[in-house]
């Protein structure tokens, strides 16, 4: 049964703006367009056999949602629509199937049998009961397939191409990848705060959005990290505040400089190489592994992590390169590098709350690798060893049955044998029915 | 009980079958070797500004982060700071209490009724005479004595109505928001909050090749997976979004994948929701009027020097 008129209805009053007082806490108007039921509006009597509903989903999208929200042909009483139809209905006609570019698979020419009433045949009987009739057809696990969301990894791949996500899909999880990781983001927090005007989101973006996780991530964690006065950390040498802040900005600047044309490339290639062999001093690090990342961390001196994070926007921008997004030049070719594709960090959301906890950069690392919640109280025990020291302390992930009592000082086996040579049942009753004295003794008659 | 029994009875079948592994005890969790290591992870327990020496000065913080998150990609976009009168109280579960039983007893419909001897249909002739039948005296047939007679004592329509100090309900709100924002399960997004549907879903849609049966369950797939990629899905308890008005594609997309979460206009809103499911997804309008419809117990009449301590609403510190 279609629901949607193939006609889009020219009547703006279904589409118009819904009569909302433009508050603070209506969302823009595409979003808001509820459109009303458009069986008040004139239909035309060849599809009036399809009933017009509200539509249930609309487009967020801005170009979209003016297409349809353009009225169409002002007033629209129902003589002038259904000529204008016979005229030109291609015009008004909503995208045929083959018109829409997609990936779904979606089954055509849904044939549905008719309903009793409607069998013309007078021998038809139908069935009183399901009991021996085949089951043909239906529609309810079509989208539980996962080639009709036609990408490869089924609704999963589907909806991960079709949102933008800020963060990738797996978090990294390994410790010292994230305290690297960590270390940069804090670098260049500080290094950003002082420098550039802070309170400038966009500004510092464009810094960050250009110089991926692995982009001189050695010149970068090499600056040193100290309590300043007061606590709160700070970069102990000068030169590093410059040179880090200096390969923030060289790489924006690039990043524009190749997005503003082609013809200054060739210089920006020369140039690129040069800062490259300038800075060939410390090897450059290709892939961030564990291992890596571990040597990393163990060359530090551990008193950084003392250091404090006091400033709100410092803290804002430290949990904000944690999205910060790779452009995998190195493994694209140049006809791809238009379509760059942006893959994207350790996707841990650090909420306000958390934030304003850590006060030391220690307790913020042991936020970012906490492992997750245990379900059961056992695993708690289990991890924490709370009860370790306690020789007489054991804990169980389930109930003590009598069962396991028996097997603990080792009688179930002769129980067991004892029942089987005088045919009891070993658990339950077996044949015999059960005690008929419990229900007295339960109080239940 | 007998579920129970058929349970163990089947527990010991498998028990006694060929498969069973060969030793059934009782695992004893002691801690392994790999998990006696001092957790890296563990977070220090120490809380901090619970003691502190006389001679320090009292120090409390004056105002809290609040990050605006775009939706649903969930990147930051701009930062504010609140007030901890607004989103950084104190827990106080009875005040917590205080409020969902007042909800609890406000929304009782109350309409349960019942008649009373005066209000059975009948005729109040006298059953049977008062004397010489050898029976007990019997007035009328209405007698809450009588199958078919009226109720004593029953429901009748009511108010259930209970009372709390607007302030106290106002306070807790707040302890409510601040409660999830402690917690990391508040998160704030830009206005206009929209579930993105895919635009050639939406042109399928809208040609009506698919049909209603089929456009649901895509859309309850498709949020079901959002959701997951999120971790907001039913696995983490579910997700509360709020929002200034009704949203066609969010409200719509969250009744069919209802198992994944819920979807409230503001003034659907109370406290019990904000207590419910795992996290709470609100725009920034929508918590601003929220607070600023709810901070009665704020206002106060002492002005220090001309100036009330009334605290402001959030303050954009990143734009």
């Amino acid at each position: 049964m279609r629901r949607i008129p193939r006609l889009r209805t020219p009547a703006p009053a279904g589409f118009a703006p819904s009569s909302v007082p433009a508050s603070a806490l209506r969302a823009p108007p595409v979003t808001v367009t509820a459109p009303s039921t458009l069986s008040s509006t004139p239909r035309l009597t060849t599809r009036a056999s399809h009933t017009s509903q509200t539509r249930r989903y609309l487009s967020t999208t801005p170009l979209r949602a003016a297409q349809t929200q353009q009225p169409q042909n002002g007033q629209g009483p129902a003589e002038d629509l259904q000529s204008l139809a016979e005229d030109d209905a291609e015009l008004y006609e909503a995208p045929t199937p083959t018109e829409i570019n997609t990936q779904l698979v979606y089954p055509y020419g849904v044939t549905t049998a008719p309903l009793t009433a409607e069998v013309a045949d007078p021998s038809y009987k139908p069935a009183e009961t399901a009991d021996g009739l085949e089951e043909v057809g239906g529609l309810s696990g079509w989208w539980d397939e996962p080639t009709h969301w036609g990408s490869e990894g089924g609704v999963a791949g589907y909806v991960h191409s079709a949102t933008s996500r800020f963060g990738p899909a797996e978090r990294v999880t390994d410790s010292a990848v994230l305290e690297v990781l960590t270390k940069r983001a804090i670098v260049e927090a500080i290094v950003v705060a002082k420098f550039a005007r802070a309170n400038k989101r966009k500004h510092i973006d464009r810094l960050f959005a250009h110089s991926d996780a692995l982009h001189r991530l050695e010149k970068i964690v090499r600056a040193e990290i100290v309590v300043g006065k007061n606590g709160e950390a700070t970069i102990k040498e000068n030169a590093d505040w410059q040179r880090v802040y200096g390969v923030l900005k060289a790489a924006a600047r690039y990043a524009r400089r190749q997005e503003e044309g082609e013809e200054t490339g060739e210089r920006d290639v020369a140039e690129a190489q040069e800062v490259e062999a300038k800075e060939a001093e410390t090897p450059a690090i290709e892939e961030l592994t564990p291992e890596v990342a571990k040597s990393l961390v163990e060359s530090w001196d551990k008193g950084w992590k003392k250091a404090e994070l006091r400033d709100p926007v410092v803290k804002f921008f430290v949990s904000f390169p944690f999205h910060l997004v790779l452009f995998m030049l190195k493994l694209l070719t140049p006809a791809l590098q238009a379509a760059k594709r942006i893959q994207q960090l350790t996707g841990h959301r650090v909420p306000d709350g958390k934030l304003l906890s850590a006060l030391t950069i220690d307790s913020l690392l042991k936020q970012l690798v906490e492992p997750p919640k245990p379900k059961k109280l056992a695993e708690l025990v289990e991890t924490q060893g709370v009860f370790k020291d306690l020789s007489n302390v054991r804990v169980f992930p389930r109930r003590v049955t009598p069962i396991d009592k028996e097997k603990m000082v080792g009688r179930w086996k002769i129980i067991v044998k004892e029942l089987e040579k005088r045919d009891l049942p070993v658990i339950g009753t077996g044949k015999h029915s059960g005690p008929i004295e419990k229900k007295w003794i339960e109080g239940k008659a | 009980m007998a579920g129970k029994g058929m349970k163990s009875l089947s527990e010991a079948l498998r028990g006694l079958s060929l498969a069973a592994q060969p030793s059934r005890t009782l695992p004893t969790r002691q801690a392994s070797v790999v998990c006696r290591r001092a957790m890296a992870t563990a977070i220090d327990t120490k809380p901090a500004n619970i003691t502190r020496s006389v001679t320090e000065p009292w120090d409390p913080i004056t105002s809290v982060p609040l990050t605006i998150y775009s939706f649903p990609s969930l990147e930051p976009r701009s930062l504010e700071s609140w007030s901890p009168k607004h989103l950084h109280l104190p827990l106080r579960r009875d005040i917590l209490h205080l409020a969902v039983v007042y909800e609890g007893d406000k929304t009782r419909q109350g309409t349960a009724s019942s008649k009373t001897r005066w209000e059975v249909h009948g005729s109040h002739r006298k059953i049977r005479p008062q004397k010489g039948s050898g029976r007990a005296r019997a007035g009328t047939r209405q007698s809450p004595l009588y199958r078919g007679g009226g109720k004593s004592h029953g429901p009748k329509p009511r108010d259930f109505s209970t009372k709390l100090n607007r302030k106290v309900y106002d306070l807790a709100w707040r302890t409510a928001l601040s409660y999830r924002y402690r917690r990391g399960e508040l998160i704030v997004t830009e206005d206009g909050m929209e579930l993105p549907l895919p635009d050639d879903f939406l042109q399928l849609a809208e040609a009506g090749v698919l049909g209603r049966e089929l456009e649901d369950s895509f859309v309850c797939k498709y949020v079901a997976e959002l959701m997951t990629a999120l971790q907001w899905d039913k696995n983490h308890g579910r997700t509360t979004f709020i929002t200034g008005d009704r949203r066609p594609n969010l409200f719509t997309g969250l009744d069919i994948a209802g198992e994944n979460g819920r979807a409230l206009e503001l003034e659907d809103v109370d406290v019990k929701d904000l207590l419910e499911t795992g996290r709470i997804v609100i725009e920034r309008s929508a918590l601003r009027e929220m607070i600023k419809e709810h901070s009665s117990d704020l206002i106060s009449r002492v002005a220090v020097k001309g100036l009330s301590n009334k605290p402001t609403l959030g303050q954009v510190l990143v734009r």
